[in-house]
């Protein structure tokens, strides 16, 4: 059996425990913690370690999800998770444009430690005000060939299409070399 | 009137560095990683000791309650150079203590313990 390690990064409030909920068959390892400071007033709880998930693909392949702090303060927690990932996916919450440039640089980060596949997942796009994930990709400057998709975190359906996106393209990969 | 909390608790912790002078530093965090006081040496990076006190002590308790350990009342970590102890402060808190390899835990950790006891009336 075959053990993919997959990260979901991404900036704060960007959804990333709510991704890994939707989708894992275990119940999820969160460590959650009531928000003490201003960043209060975008939601209640933060992660402050990590999450952790798991989904069998087939008999011959499992994924594990690891979400990481969104906070910058615990990106040490980013060193920890990276280490050993085959890929990673970037979320984005689209209806919140102030966060773009923390995600390019969160995207940029997690490029450096490894040169492995990722996806960038448009998050949130049943708001109204949800940026598409074609303006997405312009505000992120990525590449044409990355894959930029439509997500909601909370659709187990829609979490589900965005981790095979990355598995193909971590197959690709794996198969050029 | 009474003091701030912030004073208190920094006085709080300087009774316990004067009672155990092997403790380098100390500091009360809250649970999502933030200072709330604390009485750290220059160079110590306040935002590091408390971002990193927080995921661990989180992590502590995850695995202390996923493996049967029941509730969490401390992390020790011992490196070549001594040891980071935490310890958690009421429901809100971490009481989080760098000490020199010279120390000597059994009386350290009672001392965190009445430490945390008096920290968790002042938060």
């Amino acid at each position: 059996m075959e053990t993919v390690k997959v990260v979901v990064c991404g900036p704060f409030s960007a959804g990333k425990t709510e991704f890994i909920s939707s989708i894992s068959e275990i119940d999820v390892v969160s460590t959650e913690r009531r928000i003490t400071d201003g960043s209060r007033v975008v939601k209640d709880q933060t992660t402050v370690a990590m999450d952790f998930g798991r989904i069998t693909v087939d008999e011959e392949l499992v994924l594990h999800l690891f979400g990481t702090p969104g906070q910058k303060r615990f990106d040490f927690m980013w060193d920890i998770l990276s280490e050993g990932m085959l890929g990673f996916v970037v979320l984005v919450d689209s209806a919140r444009p102030e966060t773009f440039r923390e995600a390019k640089t969160i995207l940029d980060r997690f490029g450096r430690y490894s040169p492995t596949p990722y996806v960038i997942a448009a998050n949130k796009q049943d708001q109204e005000d949800a940026w598409p994930p074609d303006d997405l990709r312009i505000a992120l400057r990525a590449p044409s060939d990355t894959k930029v998709l439509s997500c909601v975190a909370t659709d187990r359906e829609s979490v589900k299409n965005v981790l095979l996106e990355l598995l193909y393209s971590i197959l690709d990969s794996a198969h050029e070399e | 009137m009474a003091k701030p909390r912030t004073v208190q608790m920094v006085e709080r912790l300087r009774d316990l560095q004067v009672s155990t002078p092997d403790i380098e530093a100390s500091a009360v965090v809250s649970l999502d990683g933030l200072i709330m006081a604390s009485s750290l040496p220059a160079g110590v990076e306040e935002d590091r000791v408390s971002a990193m006190s927080a995921a661990m002590l989180s992590l502590g308790e995850r695995i202390a309650g996923e493996l049967g350990r029941g509730f969490l009342e401390q992390v020790y970590i011992r490196g070549e150079n001594g040891y980071v102890l935490l310890r958690a402060v009421g429901e809100e808190a971490v009481l989080t203590v760098l000490a020199r390899s010279t120390a000597r835990l059994g009386l350290l950790l009672l001392d965190m313990k009445r430490a945390a006891e008096d920290l968790a009336d002042i938060v």
